[in-house]
């Protein structure tokens, strides 16, 4: 320890001598005092160390206890002498590259990066405190957990590639994309096909009849078409593998998962497939309840939720086809839905008998509301429930566990005691599709003008008032929506605050960043000829509102896809270290800065 | 009617009071107290370090007071850069200070309670830190590597940052 110790103090000494000699103070001590400074660095270090150990045993106690004073103030260890709040503020500072670099300098720096507290202010500042229980594990060393804050960080800061490239000859109406990468569309040229994301190249496509939408998990693709007809094609071979009669008009969305398929259709009926291993499906159910036809759907955890174009949002237990409850949308009244279970259940019959169709519609007196607000889109993750209404709204709900879902089966009365419980439902998030300057003031701020907000009247959408939200999607953090007017929009889901929204190649930022601003186009991506020209970053035509219209959107940890009226697909990359290093290969620093 | 500060050495600054409000600490003080002309003592800051701090304030008494909610409003779509330095305060931290004063600076701020001065300190360190790598920032503030070499290795392996991970 000495040893280690010495060559530090070695700096420290030769400042301090003078002041330990201030009266003596000839010109010729001075002299000999500034060559030993001069020379001193230039001895090697079994010199200095001699010559330290010389002075020290020279020193009387008075030197000894200035030195004990001086020397800490002089071994200036910023983070660990600082008071731990200005450590932090300095650490808040540092992107996370640094603070990986910090994690590596010392005991007492790890401890200080490590700290819970900065962490959560990491998060915090990008507006997703939520996040940092599940996002930042101190047991997973530094790089992971940087990487990580990074990830976020560009996202929420809207550092994004854009590019377009073109799915259809003419409009898509659904899109979906697999954990591969691969995106499977559905467009109004009765073709489905499956994209690679990254390189816009058609790996697929599939025709024969006019498909009205796709989903597409492993190796099985699920096609809904105008007919009726449910058919599943195998993504690897591309050979059709059945074709399933049923539905008695056409199917407007269709779900697979592992083991279930469901189809919602415009006859007003929902079916649930059963799905064997081999690409096999048997009809198992027909739900019967819906009054108008069904526009969306998902499922999760043996829930079915199911929205109509009344604005009539049913959910529905898979195992047992019975429906649970209804929600319902209407523009003036309530301006959130509340969930109503049904008291009285329809005679109990927990075994599917397959390929019947049996109808477990419970008595329920139904008076449509008088002006319809269509649901367009539902996500179900199990814990949340997000919808859109064709009117421009998205509501966020949570949702109580369902107790025992992770293990498997659960039992009907289970379900229905679940169903009837208080607050299944609650609210977490109502958004609008309205210009962001007001919708900041109108929905988030609850000081001041609570009469706009509180007193049940909701912000309509002044400024495009014929914006329909079309899509959506949600995700640990965020929700995505996309619009008749082209453009897609993304939450924070904690905070109901805007992020930015996406229109091609511009984002708008939130109001305080101000302005929109060019996104820059990824290298290589606009290479087929078609994309250049015209307004919009390239993507030809479609002045028309309903030409711009978002028709779908997805994404992953990396991307997010929007699919478009006018047959194109748009993606907004994250820019991450590859990205960034293919862009400057060839020279130019890679700063990740 | 000037503000007199008396620093932990005994030297004594008059200065006037809208810059002396540069300090929360001092602005709180004075409004409690009235001005009664008394030199404040000051025994956290030396001379050397309150002639810094109070040029600081000299020069940012005019500025808008910070306001700390709006401050954190910003912090939602974007995190605060250390880089947005402006030329003045850049070169008023380059200006001959060393690593002792710029610590001393940054305590006194922070005793004194002035806000964009702490900021500024803290910007100054994040920058000394940033790009460099661990055995220079050891150099830099004088921290002895105290990893064995095993620990060091594998300390390296979790926690350096790797572009394409």
């Amino acid at each position: 320890m000495p040893t280690q110790q010495q060559p530090q103090s070695a700096s420290t000494v030769p400042p301090a001598t003078p002041s330990t000699t201030p009266h003596s103070a000839s010109a010729e001590n001075d002299r000999d005092i500034a060559l030993i400074i001069r020379r001193f660095p230039t001895f090697p270090a079994s010199k200095r160390h001699d010559l330290l150990l010389a002075l020290l045993h020279q020193c009387d106690p008075t030197d000894m206890s200035f030195l004990g004073r001086v020397y800490p103030l002089l071994h200036r260890d910023f983070l660990r002498l600082l008071p731990a709040p200005i450590s932090r503020a300095i650490l808040l500072l540092c992107p996370p590259r640094d603070l990986c670099t910090v994690a590596q300098v010392s005991r007492s720096w790890i401890s200080r990066v490590q700290d819970h507290e900065l962490w959560n202010t990491l998060y915090t500042q990008i507006g997703l405190q939520a996040l940092v229980g599940k996002c930042y594990n101190v047991t997973e060393g530094m790089h992971s957990n940087a990487h990580r804050l990074s990830a976020f960080e560009r996202w929420v800061r809207g550092e994004l590639h854009w590019r377009t490239f073109r799915a259809h000859g003419s409009g898509i109406v659904t899109l979906g994309v697999g954990t591969d990468g691969m995106v499977v569309t559905a467009g109004v040229d009765k073709t489905v096909r499956v994209h690679d994301a990254r390189t816009g190249k058609c790996v697929r496509v599939f025709s024969g009849c006019e498909f009205t939408c796709a989903h597409g998990m492993g190796k099985i693709l699920a096609t809904g078409s105008a007919d009726g007809h449910l058919r599943l094609y195998s993504l690897t071979s591309g050979h059709l593998l059945r074709e399933l009669p049923g539905h008695t008009a056409s199917i407007t969305l269709v779900r697979i998962e592992p083991g279930t398929i469901v189809t919602g259709s415009a006859d007003q009926t929902l079916k649930i497939w059963v799905l064997d291993a081999e690409g096999g499906a048997v009809l198992s159910r027909t739900l019967a309840g819906h009054e108008a036809a069904i526009k969306c759907l998902d499922f999760a955890k043996g829930i079915l939720v199911s929205g109509d174009i009344a604005g009539v949002l049913r959910v529905w237990h898979i195992a047992s086809g019975n429906c649970l409850g209804t929600l319902t949308v209407s523009p003036h009244s309530s301006p959130t839905p509340t969930f109503n279970a049904f008291r009285k259940h329809p005679t109990l019959n927990t075994r599917p008998s397959p390929s019947t169709a049996y109808s477990s519609q419970p008595p329920l007196s139904f008076t449509p509301p008088t002006r319809h607000d269509p649901v367009s889109s539902i996500k179900f993750t199990g814990p949340s429930l997000l919808f859109t209404t064709l009117s421009g709204r998205l509501y966020l709900y949570d949702v109580t566990p369902l107790p025992g879902s992770e293990s498997g089966l659960v039992s009907y009365e289970a379900v229905r005691e679940w169903a009837g419980r208080e607050g299944l439902l609650v609210i977490k998030q109502v958004l609008s599709w309205v210009d962001p300057t007001t919708s900041n003031t109108n929905i988030n701020n609850n000081s001041g003008r609570n009469e706009a907000s509180g007193g049940g009247e909701l912000p309509r959408p002044k400024h495009h008032p014929s914006v329909w939200a079309l899509c959506s999607q949600l995700d640990e953090w965020r929700i995505i929506a996309g619009g008749s007017d082209g453009s897609c929009v993304v939450w924070n889901h904690f905070t109901g605050k805007r992020v930015y929204t996406l229109r091609g190649a511009t984002i708008d930022k939130g109001v305080r960043d101000g302005g929109a601003r060019r996104l820059p186009q990824s290298p290589g991506d606009d290479q087929d000829g078609e994309a250049g020209g015209a307004a919009e970053g390239g993507e030809e035509g479609g002045s028309e509102m309903n030409m711009k219209a978002i028709t779908g959107v997805a994404f992953d940890s990396q991307r997010i896809y929007a699919a478009c009226m006018n047959g194109y697909i748009r993606v907004w990359e994250c820019i991450d270290g590859r990205t960034r290093r293919r862009k400057t290969d060839g020279g130019g620093t890679n700063d990740m800065a | 009617m000037p503000v007199i500060l008396q620093a932990s050495d005994g030297q004594q600054f008059p200065i006037e009071k809208n810059v002396a409000e540069r300090s929360m600490l001092l602005k709180n003080m004075l409004e409690d107290v009235g001005d009664a002309g008394d030199p404040i003592p000051l025994p956290n800051v030396s001379g050397s370090i309150l002639k810094n701090v109070i040029e600081y304030c000299e020069h940012h008494k005019d500025d808008p007071h910070f306001a700390a909610e709006e401050d954190k409003e910003v912090f939602e779509s974007s995190r605060k850069k250390p880089d947005d330095i402006d030329e003045w305060d850049a070169n008023f931290m380059k200006a001959g200070k060393g690593n002792e004063e710029l610590f001393e600076i940054i305590l006194a701020a922070n005793y004194l309670d002035i806000k964009p001065l702490l900021d500024l300190g803290c910007k100054t360190v994040a920058n000394m830190i940033k790009g460099k790598t661990p055995e220079q920032i050891r150099e830099m503030f004088n921290i002895e590597n105290d990893f064995t070499p095993e620990e060091e290795d594998q300390i390296r392996r979790e926690n350096e940052w790797a572009a394409d991970a």
